[in-house]
C-alpha cells in the first residue's frame, strides 16, 4: 500500500516537507512516510485531518524514539484514514537538549494519553496539551526511563539488577558478581 | 547508594484529586486501585453530583511493568514471553503481533500450515477472551451464573486445548518468529472441532442467560452512548468500534496471514451503547467459530516452523505491524540497528487507546452505569500500563 | 511443647469429630479448627495470576469446597492472594491493604512476579518481590501457577494455621511480624510435624 502521490501532495503544499531517503539494505514499512520540521507538524497535521483526500482521521500510534548518537528524539506517528483505508507515517525530529513539540492532541482527541506517556517517559514537553501530567510512573519519579542515557537510582524495592544502574554491563549482569573489577587479573 | 524514592502513597493513602475544580453540591468519589468492578489496579477518580457522574479522570500506571525498557536489553526470542504477559486474556494474539513485525523486519516467508495453526489458536484465544468479558461483564451487571458457565466451563476447554499443543494455560510462547514452537499433536484438530460442536448449544445457552436476559437488556441497551466520530476520533479500535456502528476490522480490510481465503461476517452495532458493545463481542464469538471450522476442515500437510535460526539478527530498519486483537488494534514498532536485540520496540495496546473514551461515555450517567460502562469497554490493565 | 497446661489435652484433640456427639477440646485448637476451614481471601487481582485466581474460584477448581470464599473488601479478609507483579506505583496500595486487614491475617504469594520480581526483574518500575513490603507465609512459584498450586497452597496454609498451636506461638500477635518472627513460627511448625 506505498502511496507516493499522498507524499507529493504533502509536499506540494508544504514546501519543507520532505520524504526521508532510504538507505540500502534497509527495511522500512511499505506506507507514505513524510519527515515534518518541528514548527510546521501542527499545520501538516490539521491538513491531513482535515483535507478530503487525505481524511485521517484515527490516530492509530504516536510515540518517540532516542537517537542518541545523533542527539535528536524523533517522534513518529501513524494515522489512519478510516473512510479512505490508507495510512500515512508522519515524522518530526527535535533536538535532545530542546525536548518540546506542539502538541497534536486539539486534532485528534486519541493523542492524549500517548503524548503524555512519551513526556512520562521520555521527557518530551507537548506544548499546547491540556494536562501534562506523568500518566504512568509518579510525580516525583527521578529521569524518564526510555532514555537511552536513563539512570536507574535504587530504592528500597530494588535488587541492584535493574536497567541504567551504574555499574551494570549492558545486559545487566552486575560485573562485580560476575568478578569482573576492570583490572588485569594478576599472576598473567 | 539507596535513596529514598518513593511513591506518593507509601506515608498512607495520598488521594490526588486529579480533577481541580469541585463546585459546591459535588463530592469526589475514588474507585480503585483495588475494586472488584475494576479489573484490575485501574483507579478512577470520579466527580459526583448526587449519583450523577460531573466528570471522570483515570489514573494509570499501578501495572506499569517498563516492559519497553526491558525489550531493548532481551534478544527477540526473548521478548515473546514478555509479550504474552501484555495481554494475558489473549496472549496467543499478542506473540502473534509480535512476532508479524519481526518477520517483516526478517522478511520471512511462512509455511502454510503454520498460518493455520495461528489461525485456529488465535481466533480459540479470541473466544476464550470474550468468554471472559460475557462472565465479567455479567459479575458487573449482578448475574453470577454466565460467569460459571462461560469463564469455568467453556474458557477450561479452551484452554485445555491450549495446553495439548504449548503446556501453558494462560502465558502460551507458542507462537514464534517463522512459525510455532510445536506441530499440533495427534488428533487435535479432531478435538477442536468436537469443541467446536459442544459449543454449538452453549452459545444458544449464553444468549438465554444474558442476551435476553430483561434486568441485562434494562441496564445496557442505551446505556454509554459512544458515537461513531468520536469513537474514531478517540482511536477506539476493535469490537468498541464496531458496535458504534463503522467496519473496520483488520482482518478484512487489510487482511494479513491467510484470513482472506476464509468466509466471515464483521459484525457491527447500531448505537454504540453498553448492549452493542457486549452484542457485537457475543456475536463474534460465532464468526470465530465459522473461522475455526473452516480452518479445521482445509488444514494443510507441511512444515509448521520457516526457515530462521536459533539468533537472528535482522537488517537496520524500523517496522510497525499490527493485527486484529480481541480488543482491537495491536501493532508492535520496533526499530532495528542490526543487532540481535532491538533499539527501541513501542507496543500500541487497544485497551489503552480504548480506555480513553471512559471520560466521555461516564458523563451525565449514574454511578451503578459506570460500572457497565467499565466492563463494556473490555480493557486489560496488563495492556493498558505495560 | 513441653511444659504447655494443654498436654494433656493432645489425645482429646486427635479425635474426629463423632456424629453429634459431645467433644471436649482446647479453646484454641477449636479457633484454629475453625479458622484454618473458612479462609477468606480478599478479592485483589494484580496482574495475569489474577486470572488463574478467579479461575480457581470458578466452577472447575471450586475453592468454595475447601471453605475459601472470596470477599471483596479488607475488612472482611483474613487471607491476601498477592496475584500479579507487585510495581511500585501500587506497593504502597498493598501495604495499605494489608494493614486495613483484620489480625490474624496471611499472605500468599502466587507467582514468580510476587515472588521475586519474575520476568521483570531488572524493571525500573517493578517491587521485586512482594515480601519487600509486607510478610508472606507461602510462596507459590509459576508464572502463572495453575489453580492446583494454588489449591496446595492453601492446603498448606491451612496446616500451618493448624501448626501455630503445636509451635506455642499464638496467633493473635499485637503486632505485625517480621519475616525472621515468620519463619521462626514455620520451622517451629515444622518440627512438631516431624516429631
Amino acid at each position: 500500500m506505498y502511496l507516493p502521490e499522498l507524499c507529493q501532495k504533502v509536499i506540494a503544499k508544504f514546501p519543507d516537507v520532505t520524504v526521508p531517503p532510504v538507505a540500502e539494505k534497509t527495511i522500512r514499512d511499505p506506507e507514505a512516510m513524510v519527515m515534518v520540521p518541528a514548527k510546521t507538524l501542527v499545520a501538516v497535521c490539521r491538513f491531513l485531518r482535515e483535507n478530503d483526500e487525505m481524511a485521517f482521521d484515527l490516530p492509530i500510534q504516536m510515540t518517540a524514539v532516542d537517537y542518541i548518537k545523533e542527539n535528536v528524539f524523533e517522534l513518529v506517528y501513524y494515522l489512519y484514514s478510516s473512510r479512505r483505508k490508507h495510512a500515512i507515517i508522519v515524522k518530526s525530529r527535535i533536538d535532545r537538549a530542546a525536548a518540546a513539540i506542539e502538541s497534536v492532541t486539539p486534532i485528534w482527541a486519541g493523542m492524549d494519553w500517548q503524548e503524555r506517556e512519551v513526556f512520562d517517559l521520555m521527557g518530551i514537553t507537548f506544548t499546547g496539551h491540556p494536562n501534562l501530567k506523568r500518566i504512568m510512573m509518579w510525580e516525583g519519579f527521578p529521569g524518564f526511563p526510555l532514555r537511552k542515557d536513563y539512570v536507574h537510582v535504587t530504592d528500597r524495592y530494588d535488587s541492584g539488577l535493574e536497567v541504567g544502574t551504574p555499574g551494570l554491563d549492558a545486559k545487566g549482569v552486575p560485573l562485580k558478581a560476575l568478578g569482573i573489577t576492570g583490572e588485569a587479573p594478576s599472576g598473567h | 547508594m539507596a535513596t529514598d524514592v518513593k511513591p506518593p502513597l507509601s506515608k498512607g493513602p495520598v488521594f490526588e484529586t486529579l480533577i481541580e475544580k469541585v463546585g459546591e453540591n459535588e463530592m469526589l468519589l475514588n474507585l480503585g486501585p483495588q475494586h472488584p468492578s475494576t479489573h484490575g489496579v485501574l483507579r478512577v477518580v470520579l466527580k459526583l453530583d448526587g449519583e450523577v457522574i460531573r466528570d471522570a479522570e483515570c489514573d494509570l500506571g499501578y501495572l506499569h511493568r517498563g516492559v519497553e525498557k526491558l525489550c531493548e536489553n532481551r534478544t527477540y526470542p526473548m521478548i515473546i514471553v514478555l509479550s504474552d504477559r501484555n495481554d494475558y486474556l489473549s496472549a496467543m494474539n499478542n506473540n502473534w503481533g509480535f512476532c508479524l513485525a519481526v518477520e517483516k523486519l526478517l522478511k520471512t516467508e511462512i509455511p502454510a500450515r503454520a498460518d493455520y495453526i495461528r489461525i485456529l489458536v488465535g481466533e480459540l484465544n479470541r473466544i476464550a477472551s470474550h468468554m471472559v468479558f460475557y462472565g465479567t461483564f455479567g459479575i458487573d451487571i449482578g448475574a453470577f451464573t454466565p460467569f460459571l458457565h462461560a469463564f469455568g466451563r467453556d474458557r477450561e476447554e479452551i484452554l485445555d486445548l491450549f495446553e495439548e499443543i504449548c503446556g501453558a494455560r494462560i502465558t502460551y510462547n507458542y507462537v514464534r518468529v517463522g512459525g510455532v514452537m510445536l506441530d499440533v499433536p495427534e488428533g487435535w484438530i479432531g478435538r477442536v472441532q468436537a469443541f467446536c460442536e459442544r459449543m454449538k448449544p452453549r452459545l444458544e445457552e449464553y444468549d438465554k442467560l444474558l442476551t435476553y436476559n430483561p434486568i441485562f437488556i434494562d441496564r445496557t441497551i442505551g446505556v454509554g452512548k459512544l458515537s461513531a466520530e468520536k469513537a474514531i476520533e478517540i482511536g477506539v479500535t476493535g469490537p468498541a468500534l464496531r458496535a458504534s456502528g463503522p467496519t473496520l476490522d483488520l482482518r478484512k480490510d487489510h487482511p494479513y496471514s491467510l484470513y482472506s481465503q476464509f468466509k466471515f461476517d464483521v459484525p457491527t452495532g447500531k448505537n454504540g451503547d453498553c448492549y452493542d458493545r457486549y452484542m457485537v463481542r457475543r456475536q463474534e464469538m460465532t464468526e470465530s467459530f465459522r473461522i475455526i471450522e473452516q480452518a479445521c476442515a482445509t488444514f494443510p500437510d507441511g512444515p509448521f516452523m520457516g526457515k530462521v535460526g536459533k539468533v537472528y539478527r535482522p537488517a537496520i530498519g524500523e517496522v510497525y505491524a499490527q493485527h486484529e486483537g480481541p480488543r482491537g488494534w495491536l501493532g508492535y514498532y520496533i526499530v532495528s540497528d542490526g543487532t540481535d536485540r532491538p533499539y527501541r520496540l513501542h507496543i500500541r495496546p487497544p485497551s489503552f487507546v480504548n480506555l480513553q473514551a471512559l471520560k466521555e461515555l461516564v458523563k451525565g450517567w449514574k454511578m451503578a452505569d459506570v460500572i457497565a460502562i467499565l466492563g463494556s469497554l473490555d480493557f486489560v490493565l496488563g495492556e493498558v500500563d505495560r | 511443647m513441653s511444659g504447655n497446661a494443654f498436654d494433656s489435652l493432645d489425645k482429646i484433640r486427635q479425635h474426629k469429630f463423632p456424629g453429634g456427639e459431645l467433644i471436649m477440646t482446647s479453646v484454641d485448637f477449636f479457633i484454629d479448627w475453625a479458622r484454618k476451614s473458612s479462609i477468606w481471601p480478599l478479592t485483589f487481582g494484580l496482574a495475569c495470576c489474577a486470572i488463574e485466581m478467579m479461575a480457581a474460584y470458578a466452577s472447575r477448581y471450586d475453592f468454595d469446597r475447601v471453605g475459601v470464599i472470596p470477599r471483596p473488601t479488607p475488612r472482611q479478609a483474613d487471607l491476601m492472594i498477592i496475584a500479579g507483579t507487585v510495581v511500585k506505583k501500587m506497593a504502597p496500595a498493598v501495604e495499605l491493604l494489608y494493614h486495613q486487614m483484620p489480625e490474624p491475617r496471611f499472605v500468599i504469594s502466587m507467582g514468580a512476579c510476587s515472588n521475586c520480581g519474575g520476568p521483570y526483574y531488572d524493571s525500573y518500575s517493578v517491587a521485586k518481590g512482594v515480601d519487600k513490603l509486607i510478610p508472606v507465609d507461602i510462596y507459590v512459584p509459576g508464572c502463572p501457577p495453575r489453580p492446583e498450586a494454588l489449591h496446595t497452597a492453601i492446603v498448606a496454609l491451612q496446616d500451618k494455621i493448624d501448626k501455630y498451636w503445636d509451635a506455642g506461638k499464638r496467633v493473635l500477635r499485637p503486632e505485625m511480624p517480621t519475616n525472621e518472627v515468620l519463619r521462626e513460627i514455620n520451622d517451629a511448625a515444622i518440627n512438631a510435624r516431624k516429631s
